[in-house]
């Protein structure tokens, strides 16, 4: 039998999303070893934006002068998202040629199975990637974000399991969108993934390490 | 006197006839013809430009060089155009944003120095030689997607003036980098 690679699980209770992001670009670009952060995130919302990404398209400053919040740059690329109570973020950070060619494309191909074993422990069937977002039907669940650095990549997700739809309106609808979304507000487009499961956050970290055992010495 | 005045070079083709035009109305030769040329040019030159040849560093000065990470280096003297090939644009998919350093940034070889972001993904950028940032192509800031459409013409990321020319040994040529991408 082959030897299993290490993989080191970490769940992180309520960690405020820019000490998480620290703590993510620390492990990629100055530590060893391949993780899986699962980071259950504060009630308190934050809007967290992409490397390259604009503010003054892609958020309504008419709403975040009536109820500011904090506005994060990220280290890896993608869109914006809102995240607080109910988001949890799952964060992988492997070593280049673990596991598949670092480029991203071939990340997120990679990632679709591991996902859809640790929710389908869930009882979330059907879980899977579309355009780049994990989705249940038509629905988004979960967006993705990556950053390829020297030896290492990550590749971390916000899971909606619960989402407050009056944040949203901190987001204007992004110009370019995936071609399923078509114009769907978000409340058509999201799902919450706690309304297929249960509402506790304790099961994320539980349902990856029973998935992934077989392939990885947790 | 400019020992790489046109008058000290005279191309010399396999059959033995020197062909001066041939030389002049070449653009950017492929790497295995410049050797060529400059081989078979050294054979009739004049001692100035051999002594010339010699100081500059050799073959090394008239050609793309590329690094395993798959960004290139294009030397004209003592400056260097840094970009990233065809096959790592291909790789990444959809450009959509470059971060790039500020003239007078010094960059480090094998070290970042900027950043591509690819639809979801942000990949980090290294510099194939040291030296300091003279240039920096401002066109991406508004078009990334040149970096797609055009690699290794129009989508440069920077110009460096190259501090050290001895670190181009050991990177790979266009063939050797053809054989890697195979790989």
């Amino acid at each position: 039998m082959a030897a299993r690679r290490a993989l080191t699980l970490v769940e992180l209770p309520a960690w405020p999303i820019k000490r998480l992001l620290r703590l993510e670009e620390a492990l990629v670009r100055h530590e060893a070893g391949n993780w899986c952060l699962v980071t259950a995130l504060p009630p308190t919302p934050a809007v967290v934006v992409g490397l390259g990404g604009k503010p003054d398209q892609l958020l309504d400053a008419a709403a975040l002068r009536a109820a500011p919040v904090d506005v994060v740059r990220r280290f890896t690329g993608g869109g914006t998202v809102v995240v607080g109570g109910g988001t949890v973020v799952a964060s992988l950070v492997i070593e280049k040629g673990a596991v598949c060619e670092p480029f991203p494309r071939d990340i997120m191909a990679w990632t679709e199975p591991v996902y859809a074993a640790a929710f389908g422990r869930l009882g979330v069937d059907g879980l899977a990637l579309r355009d780049h977002d994990y989705v249940v039907g038509d629905r988004k669940v979960g967006g993705n974000a990556q950053c390829i650095a020297k030896d290492k990549w990550i590749h971390h997700t916000s899971f909606l399991w619960d989402y407050d739809p009056k944040h949203m309106t901190y987001l204007t609808l992004p110009a370019k969108r995936p071609e399923y979304r078509a114009d769907r507000g978000h409340d058509a487009f999201l799902s919450r993934l706690g309304e297929a499961t249960y509402p506790g956050y304790a099961a994320p970290a539980a349902g990856a390490a029973a998935a992934w055992s077989g392939d990885w010495a947790i | 006197a400019n020992p790489w005045s046109d008058e000290n070079f005279v191309l010399s083709r396999a059959d033995g006839r020197a062909d001066r035009t041939a030389w002049a109305e070449s653009a950017w030769p492929s790497s295995t013809q410049t050797k060529t040329m400059l081989r078979l040019t050294l054979q009739r030159s004049a001692p100035a430009c051999r002594a010339a040849f010699a100081r500059s560093g050799g073959l090394r000065c008239l050609a793309t060089h590329y690094a395993e990470s798959h960004e290139y280096v294009k030397v004209d003297g003592e400056t260097g155009t840094v970009g990233i090939t065809d096959y790592a644009a291909n790789a990444l998919g959809d450009i959509v944003f470059v971060d790039l350093p500020e003239v007078g940034d010094e960059v480090e070889k094998g070290e970042s120095f900027g950043a591509v972001e690819s639809v979801k993904a942000a990949s980090d950028v290294y510099a194939p030689v040291s030296g300091e940032v003279v240039a920096v192509n401002e066109a991406l800031e508004d078009t990334p997607d040149l970096v797609n459409s055009s690699a290794l013409e129009d989508d440069w990321f920077i110009k460096i003036k190259i501090s050290d020319a001895g670190e181009l040994d050991g990177m790979m040529g266009d063939d050797a980098y053809a054989e890697h991408i195979k790989e």
